[in-house]
């Protein structure tokens, strides 16, 4: 976490200095891998238009951990965490507004159609237009393309940070569409992820995808050596009993960074919030779940815990991924393991009791690429009756 | 700078405005052979005075001789009472370090900049007690270690023998104030020390008696940059530590912290020395240079009372080191300090120079003098050198040193959030007494000026009456 959140001058690479060289006057796209600094750029993009007089902005995300963990940074950007919104809320609060309450159903995928419905018959009466002097969206390859279409129109301006590769959530991709429309910029570098993360991230490609994640890193491998381990175990009791040993190293190793731990399914992740909660490490948790609430980031508490699908848009120093098996539950799961894995910035560690997908399987193989073929004398057992 | 050789009279006379240097024969030193004077005194100007008895004619150092130096003191604190402490106004410099201490030099720490700091935190942690945390760390109890004091007279240039300068005048400000035991003796710094001292030397003048090769070693490559290999090998070739650690510490941080833990938990066949090293470099080489692991080594301080400070030089001596950033900055702070110009010849910053506080302290009756702050005094141990002392103390002293952190006299030490002028530390029951004292009085007080009729509740009626009688 302690480099989270880029606010110096000396902190900016050539690429994402050009990106300030631009007008404010116009719409842009910001595409780039993951940790490549679209967050950072988008907040900084923001703390422009704060300083240039013009504070009427708002910055939407997808996820209400994402809000919080971009809460927790945006106040180094001189922007209030307020104007750090989910969709639900802004279009909510917009709705209310004008005394057009909406009652979502509690179907995720439903409520996005009625609350974009809703918001549409508002624009289309005139009732609400341009409330925003511009609308800055994180992750806006998650946003349905009616989602987007709203938030340009209620923005004067548009400022959208994506990867098309993160997308986990079905549903029309709105960016092809999007990059029509505004000016694109790309990122080509990162720095967050490790060597070994960025072999298992590229590993997840269903066709190579050039350049890869290892070739555009720029992440300071010899002073923090990455690492990825894969640990099967019995039952999601002796996962948590692994991830503990390991969560008493990293704290040691890793003192003033974020640690997360995700599972797929809620199911499985409830339990492993009950198993961490009876542990040493029970006063260091934030719990980003539905049924528990959100609770905001803090330096004092540095596990976080969510489900994975949560993950989304956070990174960590180290990152637990526990029953990972259940990612064979979800669309998309490819995706979703994509974006998983790149949340890791040094350390990695895939729990799991059953199989893991093959796609999953292929990627982690290519951490050992020059394993010897295993000959015959190996694949057989030992004839015990050689003697006779 | 200009110079006068004098006797008590002159000075005196000076004093009175009833001379002045010009009529005297004030020189320019650099033209002058300064100390071959017969004269008891020499008055140093940093910049021309006046040439009549108008102005302020009074010299910015007196340089006095060594042997000569108390009585002297003695003699001009009791004839000018009006400067008290006198080496608060004016320094008294002895002939012995006048020299190099009048020499145009800028204080300088060269590349051991971040390897001071971190020494220095990491004796205030040391010294921090169990809440320790370089979060919670102020300004003050960094300044008041050893190794603040050290390394303002390494910075400007007093280290130049292996002699320590400071550890005379350093004990001798202790005891004067009266400070309690030291958890970190002389015979626990000094190696650190004079590690730190040798690195920083020219070759020619490197003394590394009494410093283990391996350590040398290690400091050495640490300085260079290099990882450290060669200097294990001297470890592994003895048989003390596996070679193979050295590749599990090259590996994730994780691995790291386990080698750390493994070999500090293992059976150990080292000195006590290289032990409490090993401990520290083991510990900087869970992220080399980024001084973010000191809670690793509190668990074993009992044991290896300098691992930390160990842990300090290593992390410093990286050449990327990061030690002046971690607590919010607080070891770059530390060298701004270390490195802020005090020409000899310019006014005493600090409350009394330690030659002054023997002959005002040292006897049966002390002499009351004014510091600063009320908490603590800053001692000039050697021109522009600074001990930072908790004052005054009410604790009884303790005469000898504790070679462990876990010997009792710790009330006298300067406690973790200590800032300049807070209103008392926790101990000092005599102080917090006085002020209860003073808000009891000023309660009655105010008790007594609310019965009287004409200070309660002033209305208009009020004020139109006493404008009328004026």
């Amino acid at each position: 976490m302690t480099d989270t959140w880029w606010v110096k001058q000396g902190q900016l690479d050539p690429e994402q200095k050009n990106v300030f060289t631009l007008p404010i006057t116009d719409d842009y796209l910001v595409k780039g891998p993951p940790g490549s600094g679209k967050t950072n750029v988008l907040l900084l993009w923001g703390k422009r238009l704060i300083g240039s007089n013009i504070p009427d902005i708002v910055v939407v995300v997808h996820t209400r951990t994402l809000q919080e963990f971009i809460r927790s940074g945006a106040p180094k950007y001189g922007i209030p965490s307020t104007k750090i919104v989910t969709f639900r809320k802004f279009g909510t609060d917009l709705l209310y507004r004008v005394g057009a309450g909406v009652t979502l159903p509690a179907d995720f995928d439903k409520s996005r159609e009625v609350l974009v419905d809703a918001l549409q018959a508002q624009i289309s009466a005139k009732r609400i237009q341009q409330e925003y002097a511009c609308v800055l969206v994180d992750e806006a390859q998650d946003f349905l393309p009616g989602e987007i279409d709203v938030m340009r129109v209620l923005g004067q301006r548009f400022f959208g940070v994506a990867d098309s590769r993160q997308k986990v959530y079905k549903g029309q991709d709105a960016i092809k569409q999007l990059e029509s429309a505004v000016t694109t910029v790309t990122l080509p570098f990162h720095y967050r992820n490790g060597q070994q993360i960025c072999i298992v991230a590229d590993g997840l490609a269903k066709i190579p995808i050039t350049p890869t994640l290892l070739e555009t890193s720029k992440y300071p491998e010899n002073k923090l050596p990455s690492n990825v381990v894969p640990l099967r175990f019995p039952t999601l009791d002796e996962q948590c009993d692994e991830l503990i040993a390991q969560l008493d190293t990293q704290r040691k190793a890793y003192p003033d960074d974020f640690i997360g731990v995700a599972c797929p399914r809620s199911e499985d992740l409830d339990i492993v919030i009950d198993r961490l909660r009876k542990s040493p490490f029970a006063g260091e948790l934030v719990v980003q779940t539905s049924d528990e609430g959100y609770e905001a980031f803090d330096q004092q508490r540095h596990i976080c815990m969510c489900r994975l699908h949560s993950a989304k848009g956070l990174e960590f120093r180290a990152f637990h991924i526990l029953a990972a098996e259940g990612l064979k539950k979800f669309p998309m799961q490819r995706e979703l393991t994509f974006m998983g894995v790149t949340r890791a910035k040094t350390s990695l560690c895939i729990y799991y009791s059953e199989d893991l997908p093959s796609y999953l399987e292929g990627a982690l193989s290519k951490l050992k690429p020059d394993a010897p073929v295993v000959g015959l004398d190996a694949l057989l057992d030992a004839d015990e009756e050689d003697d006779n | 700078m200009w110079a006068l050789p004098a006797d008590r009279k002159f000075l005196l006379d000076l004093f009175g405005r009833h001379a002045f240097p010009h009529a005297a024969g004030i020189v320019d030193p650099r033209q002058s052979e300064l100390f071959a004077s017969r004269e008891e005194l020499v008055l140093l100007w940093a910049n021309e005075p006046p040439a009549s008895v108008q102005g302020e004619q009074l010299p910015d150092a007196i340089i006095v001789r060594s042997i000569q130096m108390r009585e002297f003191i003695a003699w001009i604190t009791t004839v000018a009472g009006g400067y008290r402490p006198f080496t608060a106004f004016i320094r008294i410099i002895d002939q012995q370090s006048a020299q190099l201490a009048l020499e145009p030099r800028e204080p300088s720490l060269g590349k051991f900049e971040n390897a001071v700091a971190g020494l220095i935190i990491a004796e205030a942690l040391t010294l921090a007690g169990p809440q320790r945390s370089i979060a919670a760390l102020s300004l003050l109890p960094c300044q008041s270690t050893y190794s603040y004091s050290f390394a303002r007279a390494l910075a400007l240039g007093y280290v130049r023998t292996p002699l320590d300068p400071i550890a005379a005048p350093f004990g001798l400000a202790r005891k004067l104030t009266r400070q309690p035991a030291r958890r970190l003796g002389d015979d626990l710094l000094s190696t650190t020390l004079k590690v730190v001292a040798s690195l920083a030397a020219d070759n020619a003048v490197r003394d590394r008696s009494g410093v283990p090769p391996f350590i040398w070693e290690t400091c050495l490559e640490l300085q260079s940059g290099q990882e450290v290999k060669h200097s294990w090998g001297l470890l592994a070739d003895s048989g003390v530590l596996p070679q193979q650690l050295l590749g599990e510490l090259r590996g994730p941080r994780e691995h790291r912290v386990r080698v750390f833990e493994r070999v500090l938990h293992g059976p150990n066949r080292l000195d006590a020395l290289t032990s409490a090293f090993l401990a520290g470099l083991l510990a900087d080489q869970v992220g080399p240079g980024s001084f973010e692991h000191n809670d690793l080594l509190l668990p074993y301080l009992d044991r290896y009372p300098t691992a930390l400070l160990w842990y300090g030089l290593c992390a410093g001596l990286h050449p990327d080191s990061e030690v002046q950033q971690v607590g919010n900055c607080l070891g770059r702070r530390l060298v701004r300090d270390l490195l802020m110009p005090d020409p000899v010849l310019s006014h005493p910053k600090y409350d009394i120079a330690v030659g002054e506080l023997e002959v005002h302290l040292d006897r049966e009756e002390p002499l009351e003098f004014r510091t600063a702050s009320q908490n603590h005094i800053v001692v000039e141990l050697l021109p522009g050198v600074p001990a930072y002392m908790k004052w005054p103390i009410t604790t009884e002293p303790v005469a000898t040193q504790s070679r462990g952190i876990s010997g009792s006299a710790r009330q006298g030490e300067i406690p973790l959030h200590t800032s300049y002028g807070e209103p008392g530390y926790a101990g000092f029951s005599g102080e917090r007494q006085s002020a209860i004292s003073d808000l009891d009085r000023a309660v009655d007080r105010i008790k007594q000026l609310l019965k009287e009729p004409a200070q309660s509740a002033p209305d208009k009626g009020d004020f139109d009456k006493r404008r009328k009688k004026r």
